[in-house]
């Protein structure tokens, strides 16, 4: 213990006699400074509520450029969260949709929920972006239930937004 | 005034390795999440994690002459240098970083000349690749 009370002082005295108050103000305003200009910094900010209007259960609805599927808004669920007694596909079909509201392109995911036989309500198929189905990675006529644990019946499809295009994709 | 030139001129360079990351964060988003998910994990038995495996792989010869062969990547709409940036985002974002220091990055030049040969082989070729790259 004396030998660290030791360490501890003589590391005190080295840094009182290399240094003054008046650097060490200037190193704290800088450091003040600083973290108050990191916000500005161009990093991502998904987490920002999004700005938008239109009625999720219907086709035109802006998130839904480009589906093709029942709405889950329509069959008991909402536009991100599956109905009772589906779950979500993991394996998804991603697409950008223009948010008319803000101006903005999103980075949309359509996640089919799996599990139960097709709803029958709100079917959409708007098709945006789509390509055929020789190019599988941007084809959106799959049943991507298929990788899904529940089994693979499709029921319908939420869309959910993962983050802001910087250009359209 | 030295000071402030060095501080404005190391935003500039922190600002384009943002934007760099931003581009192939959103490519990862567009053209691999629908498959390997959100946060790289896949889907046990079927798409294969990202996490640890990638750079395990791409450490070796072999393992990188695969990761650019598999279809994900040969049937990319990318193009050569956007894959090799993708790709290099992420083994940096699902590696541990004394992992991914041990991976050379990808080139456009080296995705170009592998991808033109997709496997077929896909299970099998992964399997003794990830071998030889753990010994």
């Amino acid at each position: 213990m004396d030998r660290c009370d030791l360490l501890v002082e003589r590391f005190s005295r080295a840094l009182a006699q290399t240094s003054s108050r008046r650097s060490m103000l200037r190193w704290l305003g800088t450091l003040f400074v600083g973290a108050a200009g990191l916000p500005l910094l161009p990093v991502a900010r998904g987490q920002a509520v999004v700005k938008e209007q239109g009625d999720p259960a219907t086709c035109e609805y802006w998130r839904y450029c480009a589906i093709d599927g029942f709405l889950c808004a329509c069959c008991g669920g909402s536009v991100t969260t599956c109905p009772p007694g589906t779950e979500p596909a993991p394996i998804t079909w991603v697409g950008t949709c223009r948010n008319a509201t803000d101006g903005k392109e999103y980075i949309v995911s359509y996640n089919d929920c799996c599990g139960k036989s097709s709803c029958g309500r709100c079917l959409c198929n708007r098709n945006e972006g789509d390509r055929p189905l020789y190019r599988p990675q941007a084809a959106n006529d799959y049943n991507w239930c298929v990788g899904s644990k529940a089994n693979i019946p499709y029921h319908c499809t939420v869309s959910r937004i993962v983050g802001v295009a910087e250009k359209k994709a | 005034m030295r000071v402030l030139m060095v501080a404005l001129a190391l935003c500039v360079a922190l600002a384009a390795r943002a934007d760099d990351a931003a581009r192939a964060k959103q490519h990862y988003q567009l053209h691999c999440m629908g498959c390997h998910g959100e946060d790289g994990r896949g889907l046990e038995g079927q798409v294969p994690s990202l996490h640890g495996t990638l750079a395990t792989i791409s450490s070796a010869p072999s393992g990188r002459d695969y990761v650019l062969r598999v279809p994900g990547v040969t049937q990319s709409l990318l193009t050569p240098a956007e894959v090799a940036e993708v790709l290099n985002w992420a083994i940096l974002q699902f590696s541990d970083s004394r992992a991914a220091k041990h991976v050379k990055p990808f080139t456009a030049a080296e995705v170009a000349n592998a991808r033109s040969q997709p496997l077929l082989e896909i299970s099998t070729i992964r399997a003794k690749v990830l071998s030889e790259a753990s010994e």
